[in-house]
């Protein structure tokens, strides 16, 4: 028990089962990880960053912001004991409102004061990390640590992936929000597109929406947590081809859902949009398009022909090897030493 | 063939060790005059060069500090840098390109002062501009590049991915060539068997994308298994010895930090040294780049010295190595480092990958005299 005897306060504005999302799954993951390690873990879900200055008044122990804004309001003295998680977009100034958009972008420098006064920044990945340089914040490498995502990998044992050549049927999936720069529109297009390519039936299981196509059976019902691990499983690919929408607030900080497919040896493809290239490793882990037509499509469909059953059984071995939760134990212990 | 060589510093880096192998192998009907700008301190290269091409002519030139430095300004960078060009420009205005048929630059900083240079002075030769990184997107050097001019433009990339890179940005530029940096002579027989003692390290400038954060995280987490495998040490070769400001600055103090939180293992700040000395104290290499490398030079001479390479394989640096000859890993992937860093100690002692690196090294030595034989058949057709 590594951190027996910490004290904890995690704080996070989503936590499950109430709010589902990256950051929540971040969250429980980071809180399981301490608490297998020996940890008290106290978890201050907050609606607004200025409620955390009520939780962490009389606590003792160690800070953990899963989002970084509490960080903007609290003391000084909290801030030197507080670790911040950095996703990416959040660093981002856009807001729809142009006043509040031109606040933000003037109060930026608060903010990235903020963070220079943490005992450290998790970032989540090298463009998240970038994207902080690129917005004025003063980057200390004793500080500020590119950690990759990891997630929950407890008795995940190789399953078989499903047959690629031998099958009749290529079965995707994406669990995305049903926003513009998750591009589902984009997804269904290429899946249109493989189906039109491959002669075979094409089927896509996306998060709840209103979509259709003529060209392949897409499936919207609602998923429940327990159903998702299912149907990683049952898929041959799993689709993230979020778009880098920088400018207007949006952003693919890492991408959970290729760790979480590769967890049943399902292999995906994405866009290198964001930090994405960071969770998949170009055929070695996955595919990474650069953009969605039929030459493209034609092209990574013959490799994935071939290559299939190697990226499946890599993308499990790099993902147990490399991103399990058990890592959070050394990643505070030494930034607690 | 008149060639007058320009260099992009006056400190010795591997892109200066590369270009001075690439004087010394020119043909013996080449008259070559070489030209270092006096920035700091060029006493060192002065000596490498002249260690190596004994009969050459080295002369220096001013050039202002501010030139190099104000390109990484995050302010104003646009204007300072306008500011300092013209000023380098007034600087090297009496430079003598009289009956030179060749100017090679082994830079960018040197390529687009005297592309400008040359233009004022509507000379016509041939100006061989040596792309030792990635060409950077940029609107003023797009507008020099693509402009018509009286001599003619070749540009020389150190590796394929620095030349598909550049073919993206000016797809319509004819004269594009290869010419990977020569590694050193294979020295060392490839079978002996080593013992390994405890020694890794990174040769290369202090710089955030050059890594060495990074394999200090690592190691610091892992710090009990490292011990397990051996390693007592890590040693840090290099220092900041390019003009520059940001990213670098407080780096070498950050690392200190990092540093001083292992408990087991020594991390050694060597600073500069000379090559011969860096590759008998470690046993094992590591090239950490976590941003696209354009070629890494340090990969072939460790590969030539028989250490065992651990490298990200980003950019040209995945031209030169691949899991026969190297061992690969992901930029803070602690899991990964640890596993390259396991194979890497038992190939010390069962050589089966430096054989094979030292067989890439032989092979790319004769690559690398095909491509300059291309590169002289062009100039000469």
């Amino acid at each position: 028990m590594l951190l027996h005897g910490k004290n904890v306060l995690l704080t996070t504005p989503e936590y499950p089962p109430h709010q589902l999302g990256g950051i929540a799954t971040l969250s429980k993951t980071i809180v399981d990880a301490l608490e297998a390690e020996g940890c008290t873990v106290t978890i201050f879900v907050w609606r607004k960053p200025q409620e955390v200055n009520q939780a962490i008044k009389n606590f003792q122990g160690h800070l953990i912001h899963a989002h970084y804004w509490p960080s903007l309001w609290i003391a000084s003295k909290d801030k030197k004991r507080s670790i911040n998680i950095i996703h990416g977009a959040e660093l981002l100034t856009y807001s729809k409102n142009p006043l509040i958009h031109f606040i933000k972008k003037r109060t930026k420098k608060y903010s990235n004061r903020a963070l220079e006064q943490a005992c450290a920044n998790i970032f989540i990945s090298q463009f998240s990390l970038d994207k902080a340089e690129q917005l004025g914040m003063k980057i200390n490498y004793s500080r500020d640590i590119l950690f990759p995502n990891r997630i929950d990998l407890t008795d995940v044992k190789m399953t078989k992936a499903s047959s690629l050549k031998d099958s009749d049927e290529i079965k995707l999936c994406c669990f995305a929000r049903d926003v513009p720069h998750k591009n589902i529109q984009g997804t269904i297009y290429f899946s249109e597109l493989l189906a039109d390519i491959s002669k075979k039936k094409v089927s896509l299981r996306l998060g709840p929406g209103q979509y259709r196509s003529t060209k392949i059976e897409i499936n919207c019902e609602v998923v429940k947590n327990e159903q998702r691990d299912q149907i990683y499983k049952d898929s041959h690919f799993n689709c993230i081809f979020s778009l880098d929408q920088s400018h207007i607030g949006n952003v693919e900080g890492f991408g959970l859902t290729p760790l979480e497919a590769a967890k049943h040896s399902t292999p995906s493809i994405g866009f290198a949009s964001g930090g994405l290239t960071e969770s998949i490793h170009e055929q070695k882990t996955g595919w990474i398009l650069k953009s969605i037509n039929r030459d493209s499509v034609e092209k990574w469909y013959r490799e994935a022909m071939i290559h299939y059953d190697d990226i499946a059984a890599n993308c499990f071995k790099h993902t147990i090897n490399n991103h399990s939760s058990s890592d959070y134990a050394n990643l505070f212990l030494g930034l607690w030493s | 063939m008149k060639v007058c060589a320009v260099f992009n510093t006056d400190q010795l880096g591997g892109a200066e060790r590369s270009f001075i192998n690439s004087l010394a192998d020119l043909p013996d009907y080449a008259k070559v005059s070489i030209w270092i700008p006096k920035l700091k301190d060029p006493e060192r290269l002065e000596q490498t060069i002249l260690s190596l091409l004994p009969k050459a002519h080295v002369m220096r030139f001013k050039l202002n500090g501010f030139y190099y430095r104000s390109s990484r300004t995050s302010k104003f960078s646009k204007p300072l840098l306008l500011l300092s060009f013209i000023f380098a420009l007034w600087r090297i205005k009496g430079f003598p390109l009289k009956d030179t048929d060749i100017l090679w630059l082994n830079g960018n900083k040197v390529g687009a002062l005297f592309t400008v240079l040359c233009m004022l002075r509507n000379w016509k030769g041939s100006i061989w501009w040596h792309l030792r990184d990635y060409f950077p997107a940029s609107s003023l050097l797009k507008r020099l590049i693509d402009r018509k001019t009286p001599f003619e433009k070749h540009f020389i990339a150190n590796s394929f991915s620095v030349m598909d890179d550049f073919k993206q940005q000016y797809p319509w530029q004819k004269h594009l060539h290869v010419l990977y940096n020569s590694p050193p002579q294979v020295a060392i027989n490839a079978s002996e068997a080593r013992e390994f003692k405890g020694s890794i390290g990174i040769a290369s400038m202090l710089t955030p994308w050059k890594g060495q954060h990074d394999i200090l995280w690592m190691a610091y987490r892992q710090e009990e298994k490292l011990v397990e495998l051996g390693i007592r040490e890590i040693i840090l070769y290099g220092d900041d010895i390019y003009l520059t400001n940001r990213q670098h600055q407080n780096y070498k103090a950050a690392l200190e930090k990092i540093a001083s939180k292992f408990s087991q293992i020594k991390i050694v700040f060597a600073g500069l040294k000379p090559l011969s000395e860096i590759y008998s104290s470690l046993d094992i290499l590591i090239h950490s780049s976590i941003k696209r490398e354009p070629f890494g030079r340090v990969i072939v001479e460790a590969m030539a010295n028989g250490l065992p390479v651990l490298s990200t394989g980003l950019g040209g640096a995945g031209e030169l190595v691949n899991n026969e000859r190297a061992f690969c890993y992901e930029p803070a992937h602690d899991h990964m480092f640890i596993e390259a860093l396991e194979s890497a100690i038992l190939d010390i002692s069962n050589p089966v990958r430096r054989k094979k690196a030292i067989q890439f090294v032989n092979d790319l030595q004769k690559q690398i005299k095909q491509q300059y034989s291309d590169l002289i058949g062009s100039y000469i057709l």
